[in-house]
């Protein structure tokens, strides 16, 4: 294939020409969106423009950074046409699973009751603290149990007598 | 002096993202804007010898990055 023509590979059809290469996309096919996320990652080593086709239609023109030879762009062909198939499933991907992703954000934000871990932590702390009081020095005397109560009483009237 | 101009497609490109092209390489050139109804044409003279040659396609590239983050944005 000579410079300045087009090629087609698996039904993608391109135009190479020096350092760019450009490409027709079907939005019915790839919709904005992948074509968004799968021109985005070139970023980096090509000059990128999007423009409109037709109806439906976008061109997109990769222009290399760096001087490239003619495979070079062919392969830069295919790794568009893999990413454009990758954005596809991941928007399809993401729009099947979004209700269950919104339900899970919504249970761990609104559904629950449990308490922060820093009264978690200080309950647990004070919980302890009364269970290694075995004389409950820190317990109100009306909150002891009567029987205790009774006994002492009692042994106050011996010593009295 | 050599003009060098940029037309981005409304459908694809947002309003906001030339915009803030514009004004990341207003150091570099003067830049003009002008909209149309199907597109907007940005006019770049005055060029800075260093980034004569990519200027065009280093705006192309800010305005693409700058569309798809605010996409991005809008869905999430």
């Amino acid at each position: 294939m000579s410079e300045g023509g087009s090629a087609e590979m698996a039904d993608f059809e391109y135009e190479l020409s020096e350092r760019q290469i450009r490409f027709v996309i079907d939005e019915q096919i790839y919709p904005r969106d992948a074509i968004y996320g799968a021109t985005y990652i070139f970023i980096d080593r090509c000059y990128v423009l999007l423009d409109r086709a037709g109806d439906q239609k976008v061109s997109v023109r990769l222009r290399t950074k760096a001087a490239s030879t003619e495979a070079e762009l062919e392969a830069l062909a295919g790794e568009l046409a893999n990413e454009l198939l990758n954005q596809v499933l991941r928007l399809r991907v993401g729009e099947s699973t979004s209700r269950i992703r919104e339900y899970y954000m919504a249970r761990a934000f609104f559904a629950s009751d449990q308490k922060s871990t820093i009264d978690q932590l200080l309950a647990e702390l004070d919980a302890e603290e009364m269970a290694e009081a075995p004389l409950e020095v820190a317990v109100p005397w009306e909150k002891k149990p009567a029987a205790t109560a009774d006994s002492s009483a009692a042994s106050s009237v011996e010593k009295t007598q | 002096m050599s003009e060098q101009q940029v037309r981005f497609h409304r459908s694809l490109y947002a309003p906001e993202a030339i915009e803030e092209a514009v004004r990341a390489f207003a150091d570099l050139a003067t830049l003009k804007v002008l909209a149309n109804p199907e597109d907007t044409l940005v006019v770049i003279e005055h060029v800075h010898e260093s980034v004569r040659d990519v200027i065009a396609d280093e705006l192309a590239n800010f305005a693409l990055s700058e569309t798809v983050a605010r996409s991005r944005e809008a869905q999430s």
